[in-house]
């Protein structure tokens, strides 16, 4: 999933300012893949673990590094609630809510000589195990 | 479809069958207490044909009622019974003597569980 320029940008409620997108990427953390007595084919594939890692890119302002209503990013390991709004043209048509509960696990800035950006890096958690932890609702 | 007893107690999932080890079953004299240098051959090997596969359910539930069928066959130890692979071969007269679990049910798209089934005679 990709959400390019998404609304209200929320870490815990605090506001996230310039966001520029948001990438969710999902990838197979086990793979059960099976083999039989009958030919060279797999003959059963299963993604036993998932990974959903979610990549939030904001710009900085310059001089300042606090892209933040508070001042300071959220620190490793830290257990948040991401929420944002996107549409499919980036218009009010078909808007959709997205919701993930998640733990921080990077913060990396690029800086260049006109743009600065802050890349958080999360992994999705779900608290039942079973249940998809990125939670999409029509707005 | 393979089966033992005529029943397919492995086909929800995908299995290989291991041909048996063949020949003489040789053992070191020092093992059986005598002092002597090589081995000797106790007899024929015994046969041992082995199943490793994955039983494949759509939950938990259904999965332990899969290994419920294939207890039932372990209790039935005492007697023998066929055993056929895929492609027709058939073993005679073997004893269903284990199932062991090779690590933890898998929760995916699927409920499944890896293991290794062992029939003797």
């Amino acid at each position: 999933m990709l959400a390019l320029r998404p609304n209200s940008v929320t870490l815990d409620s605090l506001p996230l300012e310039h966001v520029a997108h948001i990438i969710i990427d999902r990838a197979a953390e086990s793979l059960i893949e099976e083999w039989d007595d009958t030919g060279p084919h797999a003959a059963f594939v299963d993604v036993a673990q998932q990974r959903t890692t979610i990549k939030v890119t904001h710009t900085v302002e310059t001089g300042a590094l606090a892209g933040f209503a508070v001042p300071a990013p959220p620190a490793l390991g830290a257990s948040v609630t991401l929420t944002f709004e996107t549409a499919l043209a980036g218009g009010d048509g078909a808007r959709r809510r997205i919701t993930a509960s998640a733990v921080v696990t990077a913060l990396k800035h690029d800086v260049t000589a006109s743009l600065t950006t802050r890349t958080i890096t999360l992994i999705a958690a779900s608290a039942s195990g079973t249940s998809d932890p990125i939670a999409i609702e029509e707005v | 479809m393979s089966s033992y007893k005529s029943l397919d107690l492995f086909g929800s999932g995908p299995h290989r069958f291991i041909d048996p080890v063949e020949g003489q079953q040789i053992v070191l004299r020092l093992a059986i207490g005598q002092t002597l240098p090589g081995s000797l051959s106790l007899g024929a090997q015994e046969i041992i044909v082995r199943i490793e596969g994955r039983l494949v359910a759509d939950d938990d539930e259904k999965l332990s009622m899969k290994i419920d069928d294939i207890r039932a066959q372990l209790d039935n130890y005492a007697t023998t019974g066929t055993l056929e692979d895929h492609h027709g071969r058939q073993w005679e007269d073997l004893r269903f003597a284990r199932f062991e679990p090779d690590g933890p049910r898998r929760r995916g798209r699927t409920c499944s569980l890896a293991y290794i089934a062992k029939f003797y005679r």
